[in-house]
């Protein structure tokens, strides 16, 4: 039996596509560069990249870089103000506060991430269909999403958790209920106007399906008011998973949770107020950082500060 | 010898952009005399409206800035006005109307309320007789129903009533010159001939003076008494639209003349162009500013500006070729 | 079409809203697995006979359907039900004592919005790109990335704790019964609203009380809402201030003030009209976490503590008349608009 002959794709013809590929892109690239460089200009935005990476970091290597473990306790060392030991002191049951925040990091980009990930999705799923389509299905879908803005999102959100049990998955779950209408919103709108483009009448003249249509066309195009969005909602997810578990409809009491930290410590604010301190100053610059970030990109797609 | 309205010496408008500075006017000497319509006509981006801007001072800083000369207007130096003094002159005794009517009007209030606004702020009127006085102006533009327009909002009208009610707005207080930029650019050609037959006649009643800014060499002939050609941000050439038309001298008129194809031309005949393109006017080229295209450039073009010299008739123009002491 | 037909047709839009918010947060409320439906009724001494009793009378042993239609029958009588985590009191009168705190804690944090937020935006256009305009991005962009519970602490641990200046929480002063008045024709003794009682009943010492009781708690719930006004304000000015008309109103010889003020501002405000208007919405909501620091018997507090103990009766009662008040809002809000922008028609 004769070997298949493999066909190899020698080292010169790979460099070939390369060079074919970066060509046929060229005028993406030249306009990628040119954010960039725009976008080096702000300080802010720039801060706001910093201090994204700085927690995308700590929550990375926590297990390498925590003088602490996440759940150790000690209890000769309670209660104790910010020293050497514990840079940020010790909680009522002997945690060390430093170390638990950077361990709670994880958990909430992990949260903000998935979150928001899963509301795009759907939003997009909903909004695309909604606003490309039109009407019947896109009446019918505007209402629903209209109910679930009409919702006042932290009370779903509790719902859900007393209803299924409370846990951090489930206020994933439940944040990702309240979130998604923004998207479907915001991909709605898109589909309408590119909906009516000249461009849209021509793919269909070349026999462009709908399906080619909407990811080819609509999806690229409404690429970029949800870019901002999604930066924007990373920080506005940390916030309000962490406000659940203060008010006790997320992680359980004493776990290395944000939210859950501030609601322990919260007790002893008068007399320690160190525990609730530097866990919200946490939670406040990990938004702040994705506020800034999404605030810098807004500003450089916005056609009128393109030249 | 018409009496002088406004005199311009040396006017340098500069713009200070993050790519460089920008000399948008390269010293310019104008005279507008009382009740002419004088003419400025150029292409895109060779400072017609920055001079017509910079005549009511409403260059904005940034970026812009009018850096020198002086303008002359009743016995005052406009240029070194306080602010206060300037908007007493603002649409009082000279004002300006624009190209895009449609915008030009702020949307949440009626056309009624914005020129009585201009009347209660420089005639001291009260509210009623304001009101009451716009509804006249409108009529006397010739709008019909102008008690109706009076109330109406911008986006309730048309373009060309839009226009028309801007000009009520802009001789509201009887101005001594009226600045029109490109006002029927954006109007249909009927629209635009019965704006002009308009102003036309408003200049005849109100004896005021006009400075029509125009791409549009059709829009002079209609219109105006003089014009200025402009190009790459100094007058090249300046006299009674006659002799500009007929008797076209400098090189970059005689080009802007012989472009325009005409009725009895053979079809088969070429347009003439001017070859090359207007010039970047962050590094304008030194000299002459249009020396680069000028097919009749002799050496000095290349290093001294031309000065503007007066041939017959107030006939003016600024080019080596026709100055004595050069040639 | 005219307004007062628009209002009515948005007046009916609002009921198949209504009957969708109420449809899911039944289900998702009846739904809990392994749950025995019984229990906000039930107590210790409840007898398995005393227990059948309770399923029969609350109609629990019947589909969830049928249950949904029984409740909607209620609604109708406005009979929103029993609190069970209150003591088994009707949901409508614990709404009734609830909501006026409430409210007025919404109402004075959406003043501290608008009068301080138009304000700074405004200023932050006008010197854009100067150091105030940093400032003010700045304090924006910190302003939406405050856990609104941290803050309260904070303020709390400040205000209270060090400086002493203001109270740890409540309405009142601890002992102090809230105002009653007695006015000529109307049988009404007390609005809830401790700010109007106080002034109608004439007593100032109970006035200055509520108005320090108020000051952390508003500033807490506004401070986001803030930074969000004072961004779109500036966002808004910016956008009129390049447009024709402001070159036109400037070559009517209109000093600058006019300029900004009347003709740039009049515009700016039309988007952040919208804006403060929804805005009424998720300050209802940020109150749950304002109201459980600073004890401020609200239906945040009162939501919290239905949703914990799982009382569906004043879940439902919270969420229905949260989302009313959401929906009328926003026709408040789209009224206002076409009112401020007379382009809008409403065909």
């Amino acid at each position: 039996m004769a070997m298949a002959e493999t066909v190899t794709i020698t080292r010169e013809e790979k460099k070939g596509r390369i060079r074919q590929w970066l060509e046929k892109n060229d005028s993406r690239i030249k306009d990628l560069q040119y954010s960039i460089r725009l976008f080096l200009k702000s300080p802010m935005a720039v801060l706001g990249l910093a201090i994204i990476i700085l927690f995308l970091l700590l929550a990375i290597l926590a297990p390498w870089i925590t003088p602490y473990g996440e759940m150790e306790r000690n209890w000769y060392q309670i209660m104790k103000p910010p020293s050497a030991e514990h840079f940020f002191g010790t909680d009522d049951m002997g945690g060390d506060v430093f170390s638990r925040i950077i361990w709670g990091s994880r958990i909430s980009l992990y949260v903000g991430f998935v979150v928001v990930v899963s509301a795009i999705i759907i939003g997009s799923i909903i909004g695309g269909i909604s606003g490309y389509f039109g009407g019947i299905i896109d009446e019918i879908m505007m209402r629903v999403t209209d109910i679930f803005l009409a919702f006042p999102s932290l009370i779903l959100a509790m719902v859900v958790c007393a209803a299924l049990g409370r846990s951090t998955e489930n206020v994933m779950l439940a944040l990702c209920i309240t979130w998604w209408p923004t998207y479907a919103r915001i991909i709605r709108g898109q589909a309408l106007t590119v909906r009516e483009q000249k461009y849209i009448e021509a793919a269909r003249a070349v026999g462009g399906t709908d399906l080619h249509i909407i990811t080819r066309h609509l999806l690229p195009n409404s690429l970029s008011p949800v870019i901002v969005q999604s930066t924007m909602d990373l920080g506005n997810v940390i916030l309000t998973a962490a406000a659940l578990s203060f008010i006790g409809f997320g992680a359980q009491p004493g776990a290395a949770e944000w939210g859950r930290m501030v609601s322990d410590g919260a007790q002893f604010m008068m007399t320690s107020p160190w525990i609730v301190t530097f866990t919200g100053l946490a939670i406040l610059l990990a938004c702040l950082g994705f506020n800034l970030f999404g605030d810098g990109l807004r500003d450089i797609m916005d056609p009128k500060m393109r030249r | 010898m018409a009496d002088v309205l406004v005199s311009i010496r040396g006017l340098k408008t500069n713009f200070y952009t993050y790519v460089g500075v920008v000399k948008a006017l390269d010293g310019i000497d104008l005279d507008i005399y009382r009740n002419e319509t004088l003419g400025l006509v150029g292409e895109t981006g060779c400072g017609k409206s920055v001079t017509a801007l910079s005549i009511i001072r409403l260059i904005q800083w940034p970026p812009g800035r009018i850096d020198e000369g002086s303008i002359i207007f009743e016995g005052k130096d406009l240029l070194k006005l306080s602010s206060d003094e300037m908007r007493a002159i603002r649409g009082n005794k000279i004002s300006m109307i624009f190209q895009e009517p449609m915008s030009s009007f702020n949307p949440v209030f009626t056309i009624g309320d914005q020129i009585a606004e201009v009347l209660m702020l420089h005639q001291n009127m009260d509210k009623k007789s304001a009101n009451a006085k716009a509804v006249e102006m409108l009529a006397f533009t010739g709008i019909p129903a102008p008690e109706r327009v009076a109330r109406s909002y911008p986006h309730e009208l048309s373009g060309g009533m839009l226009q028309r009610a801007m000009i009520s707005m802009a001789l509201a207080c009887k101005p001594a010159l009226l600045i029109a930029d490109e006002p029927t650019t954006a109007l249909d050609v009927t629209i635009e001939a019965q704006i002009l037959e308009l102003m036309k006649d408003l200049k005849a009643k109100t004896g005021a003076s006009i400075l029509m800014i125009t791409h549009d060499l059709g829009i002079i002939a209609e219109v105006c008494d003089r014009v200025g050609v402009m190009y790459a941000g100094t007058i090249v050439e300046l006299g009674v639209v006659n002799d500009i038309f007929e008797k076209p001298m400098h090189p970059y008129t005689v080009g802007l003349i012989g472009s325009i194809p005409k009725l009895n031309q053979d079809k088969n005949t070429r347009l003439d162009t001017i070859p090359g393109s207007v010039p970047n006017l962050i590094n304008p080229p030194q000299g002459c500013r249009f020396h680069p295209r000028c097919s009749r450039a002799m050496d000095i073009c290349k290093k001294e500006k031309p000065r503007m010299v007066e041939l017959e008739n107030g006939h003016r123009i600024a080019c080596h070729l026709y100055d004595d002491r050069v040639m | 079409m005219k307004l007062r037909d628009y209002i009515i047709r948005r007046l009916l839009l609002l009921i198949p809203v209504l009957i969708g918010i109420t449809f899911i947060t039944f289900f998702l409320t009846h739904s809990i697995p392994g749950y025995d439906p019984a229990t906000p009724w039930l107590k210790e001494k409840t007898t398995p006979a005393a227990r059948e009793l309770i399923v029969k009378q609350h109609h629990l042993d019947e589909p969830i359907v049928i249950q949904y239609f029984y409740y909607l029958s209620d609604l109708s009588r406005l009979d929103l039900g029993l609190s069970a985590s209150e003591g088994n009191r009707p949901v409508v009168d614990a709404l009734k004592d609830y909501f006026p705190a409430t409210l007025e804690l919404t109402i004075t944090s959406l003043l501290i919005c608008i009068l301080l937020g138009i304000p700074i935006g405004i200023i932050s256009a006008i010197k854009k790109d100067k150091w105030p305009d940093h400032i003010v991005r700045l304090f924006s962009l910190t302003g939406i990335s405050i856990p609104v519970f941290w803050f309260a602490l904070i303020l709390q641990y400040v205000f209270y704790l060090k400086l002493n200046l203001l109270p740890l929480g409540g309405r009142l002063d601890i002992g102090q019964a809230p105002p009653t008045f007695s006015l000529p024709f109307i049988d009404v003794h007390s609005t809830g609203l401790y700010i109007l009682d106080s002034i109608l009943a004439g007593r100032l010492d109970i006035l200055s009380q509520a108005l320090l009781h108020l000051v952390m708690p508003s500033f807490c719930l506004a401070f986001i809402s803030l930074a969000v006004i004072a961004r779109m304000t500036r966002s808004s000015m910016l956008e009129a201030l390049t447009q024709d008309f402001i070159r036109t109103a400037r070559s009517k010889g209109l000093s600058e003030g006019v300029v900004i003020f009347k003709h740039a501002l009049r515009n700016a405000l039309i988007p952040t009209t919208t804006v403060i208007g929804l805005m009424f919405g998720g300050l209802l909501s940020g109150a749950v976490l304002t109201e459980t620091i600073f004890f401020w018997p609200g239906i945040g507090r009162y939501s919290t503590r239905a949703i914990s103990a799982l009382d569906y009766s004043s879940i439902m009662g919270v969420t229905l008349l949260v989302a009313i008040i959401y929906v009328l809002t926003n026709l408040l809000v789209d009224v206002l608009y076409a009112y401020l922008d007379p382009r809008i028609k409403f065909g």
